[in-house]
């Protein structure tokens, strides 16, 4: 699937109108407009999904204020690339294992598709993916950015996410010893 | 960036299954701390002394799988005196007010009453696995308590416990709507369970994967079960004292078992039972013999000498250094070794030596755990043993007579255990026995980096030994010392250390309540137990003993202060 970008906007979504629509128009906060495949985003993304079933799509471009437009072409990108690979056995849900979790490792696609990310773009990709209620791009995202933090430091987690540490001096003593103490693994 | 919206957050954190990995983001930021707080299920306390139930509740209100531990190691050799305590009341309480949503409590070496089963089983309605690990206190009422109520039921298992039996009852209370099990282990269990109950439960867990009986149930009852489980990956089994009839239709409904991977059980088997394991064995990757000391050398290798795909194997010294070169002529990706001491040892009569350990050794060189119960070792096994299996994480050698030098130089055994601190760059777990002065401790405290846990009986010569762990070993946090000549100078010799570690644990050693005083005055966030127990032997002694002598200390960090639940003869400083 094309993605349609900025300019020459309205002669483009008058095309597409035109068309047999299997497609749906997003637009990003940035104005940037992109299609993709109706099957794929109901099937994909429940917020989506419910749009389309309740008519409240825009044929020249249905407004996503919460997402920029790179994360939206990830978005898109991901719909595509999702609808292209092989019915994927991370969807069909486990009936026979219930021993094992709901999640399913990313496949090889889907982890090469977050690793090219770079951090603000992943970081923006799942807040994207959050808002749309897409729970498997959701899970894939959730999962990589997991990786970035299992046996770091909490120094090395706070500059990776760039977050500020909030507690005093007392407080981190009290909370680590009580977890060093009490509740370590064996 | 930065913010996630906290629900990313969670579902961030829900791909952290590792406690130190969340221990870790709870540190970041506050909203962290509350996000990882909220959504941690499982929770794993390594001391019930080291923090009070009401705060675990209080943190983690949405707790689904609890761990606790109770009591010290060594109770596992009747060091710790009864009565010490290690209640699991407590916790099933705070857990029944606060933490509805519990689905699975595991406890190990605690003290769990009926009253405290009964509760459990009315509290938590999405209750699913139960896992008790040499506990007492409990009888089979409890277990029908908790058959009858957890409708959900996955798991039960009760390995190693001391259950007072009160009839067959317990296992006719699964209700007929009870169809959820996964996992079932009564072997600890001594008194008769009703086989048709039994064989009902069976046929309705059609999830049933592991299944450990008792030596209650027959070859009979067992061959029945067995047609109804075709999904079993382990099995105990039930007594092997049959003739032989009822070994063919055994046989038959093991063929069906196409999983079965793990045999345990064969309790009283009789040497008739063998051949009709043998279809089996190739498949074998787990294999515990250790309830089996009717069976001797050579039924013992037959069977093994089959198994080559084993993993993991236990058995009684009575297959001998002989059955050892079996096995380590066939199992060559045994990872894991445990040799019991049978009870009937009459001397000379095959037993395991050093030749056997060095034999699998050469043979298994994947092994990695060792558990080696013994009458004599050298200090040129040990060193072979150490060139040849340098990936020991866990190697316990215990050599039944205490002080028992190289059997062929009759020099210590420090060499031999410095070689193998110094070559098995990887290993956590030790425990030392022996003729030992303070040589090894030099070596375990200098080679011994990443070593967690340390068992010492009747070792060293002054307190420079114990020093050299102290000091060294940076990574320890369980210290155990029986019958050893340490005294205050090396308890109180690098006090900060004790804060590092989860406890230490001295009895029959040369410490006193002074040094002990000490020590509680110098560190107040840690417990310091002393306990002198007034039984006969130390009465026997009292004209020569030094009366400031403490019997058994135990030392521990926590973040609760003093237990109220001490018994008299316990006196925490």
């Amino acid at each position: 699937m094309e993605v349609d970008k900025g300019k020459g906007e309205a002669e483009e979504t008058r095309k597409v109108a035109e068309a047999d629509r299997d497609t749906v128009t997003l637009k990003s906060s940035d104005g940037k407009l992109f299609e993709v495949s109706k099957e794929a985003a109901a099937r994909l993304s429940t917020v989506l999904a419910g749009m389309i079933a309740g008519g409240s799509i825009d044929d020249n471009g249905t407004d996503l204020k919460q997402i920029g437009s790179e994360a939206l072409e990830n978005v898109v990108d991901y719909c595509n690339k999702h609808a292209n690979s092989i019915p994927s056995a991370a969807l069909i849900s486990s009936s026979i294992s219930f021993n094992t979790a709901p999640f399913k490792e990313p496949e090889e696609w889907e982890r090469k598709f977050v690793d090219r990310l770079s951090h603000d773009a992943l970081f923006d990709l799942v807040e994207a993916a959050n808002f749309l209620g897409m729970e498997r791009l959701l899970d894939v995202t959730c999962h990589k950015i997991s990786e970035m933090m299992k046996g770091k430091s909490p120094d090395q987690i706070r500059e990776v996410f760039n977050i500020k540490n909030d507690y005093t001096k007392e407080e981190l003593e009290e909370i680590r010893q009580e977890l060093a103490w009490a509740f370590y693994d064996d | 960036m930065t913010y996630f919206p906290e629900e990313v957050v969670e579902h961030i954190f829900s791909f952290l299954p590792l406690h130190s990995d969340r221990n870790t983001v709870s540190l970041v930021c506050r909203v962290w701390y509350e996000v990882e707080r909220l959504s941690r299920r499982a929770v794993f306390v390594g001391n019930c002394y080291a923090v009070r139930p009401e705060r675990l509740v209080q943190r983690f209100p949405n707790v689904r799988t609890l761990t606790v531990k109770g009591k010290p190691h060594f109770a596992d050799f009747n060091l710790v005196p009864p009565d010490w305590g290690g209640y699991a009341g407590p916790w099933i309480d705070a857990a029944a007010r606060s933490c509805m949503g519990l689905e699975e409590l595991r406890m190990k070496r605690m003290v769990v009453l009926d009253e405290n089963l009964e509760l459990l089983a009315r509290s938590f309605p999405r209750f699913k696995a139960l896992v008790l690990i040499s506990c007492e206190g409990f009888s089979t009422d409890g277990l029908a308590a908790i058959a009858s109520h957890c409708k959900l039921l996955r798991e039960l298992d009760l390995q190693e416990n001391d259950v007072d039996d009160h009839g067959p009852r317990w296992l006719s209370c699964f209700p007929d709507s009870c169809t959820s099990l996964v996992s079932l282990n009564f072997a600890c269990i001594k008194g008769e369970v009703n086989p048709g109950a039994l064989e009902r439960l069976v046929a309705r867990s059609p999830n049933l994967r592991s299944l450990r009986l008792n030596r209650s149930v027959s070859v009979d009852t067992l061959s029945k079960i067995l047609v109804r489980t075709p999904n079993l990956e382990d099995l105990g089994t039930g007594n092997l004292t049959d003739e032989s009839e009822s070994y063919l239709r055994l046989s038959s409904a093991l063929e069906k078992c196409k999983m079965l991977r793990s045999l345990s059980g064969f309790w009283d088997a009789s040497p008739i039972c063998v051949p009709f394991i043998y279809p089996l064995c190739h498949h074998l990757t787990g294999l515990n013999l250790s309830y089996t000391p009717t069976l001797d050398y050579s039924d013992l290798t037959k069977m093994i000498s089959r198994c080559v795909k084993l993993q993991r194997l236990w058995v009684l010294d009575c297959i001998s250094d002989k059955g050892l070169q079996v096995v380590a002529s066939s199992c060559k990706d045994l990872q894991e070794l445990r040799v019991f001491p049978s009870d009937f040892y009459v001397a000379g009569y095959s037993v395991v030596t050093e030749e056997g350990l060095v034999a699998i050794s050469s043979g298994c060189p994947k092994l990695s755990s060792l558990l080696y119960f013994c009458h004599q070792m050298t200090n040129e096994a040990l060193i072979t043993v150490a060139k040849n299996c340098p990936n020991f994480i866990r190697f316990r050698l215990c050599i039944l007579e205490p002080k028992k030098p190289d059997a062929i130089t009759n020099q210590p055994l420090d060499e031999g255990f410095g070689a193998i601190v110094r070559e098995c760059k990887g290993l956590r777990r030790l425990s030392i026995s022996g003729l030992l002065t303070d040589k090894v401790f030099m070596d375990i405290g200098k080679y011994g980096k990443q070593l967690e846990m340390l068992s010492i009986a009747f070792a060293g010569d002054s307190d420079k030994g114990m020093m050299h762990v102290m000091n060294g070993c940076k990574n320890l946090r369980k210290l155990e010392i029986r019958d050893s000549p340490f005294s205050d100078v090396a308890l109180l010799g690098n006090v900060a250390k004790y804060e590092t570690m989860r406890s230490l644990w001295m009895s029959g050693c040369n410490v006193t309540l002074k040094g002990c005083q000490v020590l509680a005055t110098k560190m107040p966030m840690l417990n310091v137990e002393i306990m002198n127990e007034l039984d006969e032997s130390s009465e026997m002694e009292e004209n020569h003993g030094d009366p400031s002598r403490v019997d058994k200390l135990y030392v521990y960090r926590t973040t609760a202060g003093a237990r109220n639940d001490a018994p008299d003869f316990v006196k925490i400083l």
